[in-house]
């Protein structure tokens, strides 16, 4: 077949499968259509030899087919059901990761890397608290870890940041004990309140070899009317003991709080010894002679005694 | 084609309604194809049902197609023709599945047409594998040139002249070797 005949029967193969018959398709090649025809027909025949699907054996088939699909183990595990069970399983593990976290963090000490997560992990349980007497039981779990959190690093020798809770157990010129911390003042220390022993303290500090070099003390009182006010935020050199010497101008005595335990009597007022006159003192002493002879008078004045 | 890539995705899953419609959508083409090229069609019931079975081996081994499925389903079928042809499976017997002798049709014409389509078959077992394979894929499987050309890994231009020199061989064989 030379190549012209070829193209055109190219074109007529197109024409046939778009439907045209095989007349219209000859009607465009009149001078070849001689040539063109047994070709056209061998086409047509070989059409009419393609078997038809019989349904019964497409259905049969289709159900092998399908069995055997059911047979596979692990099937139907979709992409989404897949993607499902690793979103799951990362999320576990975040979860196991955080929680694991947290219980690391327990032990951390201020300046290490997990002590914010630490206090945000008490922060969360304070939040969670059902009652006001479960929170106020984990406020004073939490203040305890505190002092020992400073225990632990003065006796490691670490040098940082720390804000504890108190009792104030003496207090003296340059060191106060707060429950057992030794508690370092000098003169940038800002001191707030009553400065007493008993009372609870608030102290803002350097851990260091000394102790707690103190930044500020606040004295917290339960009930202020207790104590009276005294002076608040002045820089005041440290305190000096008191002396037993009456002094001439009268301070106001600092009243017991509800944990007394060294409690610092101060004269309100200056005692002063009145030099006996004579008078009074005859009458009290005929008053007493006649007394002590008698016995039997009732003597309800008593002055002098 | 995307529909195509989706089915071929879920099939992947192992999705049974993805599975029952790609029986569905290819299993015509296919048996018809196979029945084209081997001129039994009880045994091209068996090679179509296996293009099927051996497509879950290839998803359960992930050597599943990625990219056509259509293209791998005659690529498969084609080996098992192949195959087929080279065991000398043969058995002479009048084709079971002919057209219904229409009422009109005289035992001549039956005969006469029985004859043509084994002259026919036979003209066909002739031709090279190639002119086999598109003629089975346009004519039997009435794919278009595009898709051929898909499975045939070849232009559609390349295509058309392969079909052209298959049927003008046939021609030639049908007509004891005369003719343009």
């Amino acid at each position: 077949m030379n190549r012209d005949l070829e193209i055109k029967l190219m074109d007529c193969l197109d024409a046939l499968a778009d439907g045209s018959t095989l007349e219209e398709i000859l009607a465009r090649y009149p001078q070849d259509a001689a040539a063109l025809r047994p070709h056209l027909q061998t086409t047509l025949a070989v059409c009419k030899l393609a078997d038809s699907v019989h349904p019964a054996a497409q259905s049969r088939s289709k159900a092998a087919f399908l069995a055997a699909a059911q047979d596979i183990p692990n099937r139907g595990w979709s992409f989404r059901r897949l993607s499902a069970l690793g979103a799951l399983a990362i999320l576990l593990m975040v979860l196991g990761l955080v929680a694991l976290l947290f219980i690391t963090a327990e032990s951390a000490l201020p300046g290490s890397a997990l002590y914010g997560l630490k206090l945000a992990g008490e922060d969360i349980r304070l939040r969670l608290a059902p009652d006001n007497i479960t929170r106020d039981g984990l406020r004073t779990q939490f203040e305890q870890g505190r002092l020992n959190e400073v225990r632990d690093l003065l006796a490691a020798g670490l040098d940082e940041r720390v804000t504890f809770r108190g009792e104030v157990e003496s207090i003296e010129p340059e060191r106060w004990i707060v429950s057992g911390i030794t508690v370092v003042i000098d003169q940038n220390t800002i001191i707030s309140g009553p400065r007493v022993p008993g009372v609870e303290a608030r102290v803002t500090g350097q851990t260091s070899r000394e102790g707690v070099q103190a930044l500020e003390i606040v004295i917290e009182t339960p009930d202020p009317s207790i104590i009276p006010p005294a002076p608040v935020q002045t820089r005041e050199a440290p305190i000096t003991p008191a002396t037993a010497t009456p002094t001439p101008t009268p301070s106001p005595t600092p009243r017991p709080t509800a944990t007394p335990t060294l409690a610092v009597a101060a004269p309100t007022t200056p005692l002063t010894l009145q030099p006996p006159s004579d008078n009074d003192n005859d009458d009290e002493e005929d008053d007493g002679d006649q007394d002590s002879e008698e016995g039997d008078e009732d003597h309800s004045d008593t002055s002098g005694d | 084609m995307q529909d195509e890539l989706a089915l071929l995705a879920r099939a992947r899953t192992f999705d049974l309604d993805a599975l029952a419609k790609i029986h569905d959508v290819y299993y015509p083409s296919i048996f018809r194809y196979i029945a084209y090229r081997i001129d039994d069609p009880q045994a091209a019931e068996d090679l179509a049902s296996e293009v099927f079975t051996r497509l879950l081996a290839a998803l359960k081994s992930r050597r599943a197609p990625q990219t056509t499925l259509q293209g791998w389903l005659f690529s498969v079928a084609a080996r098992l023709v192949n195959d087929h042809h080279r065991r000398r499976y043969h058995r002479t017997h009048v084709a079971l599945y002919d057209e219904l002798p229409a009422d009109d049709d005289s035992p001549a014409e039956i005969a006469e047409a029985n004859a043509t389509s084994g002259a026919l078959r036979e003209a066909l077992a002739t031709l090279t594998e190639e002119q086999q394979t598109v003629i089975a894929l346009r004519f039997g499987s009435d794919l278009p040139i595009r898709d051929v050309a898909g499975i045939m890994g070849k232009t559609e231009g390349a295509v058309k002249q392969l079909q052209v020199r298959a049927i003008a061989a046939l021609t030639r064989k049908l007509s004891g070797g005369t003719g343009p």
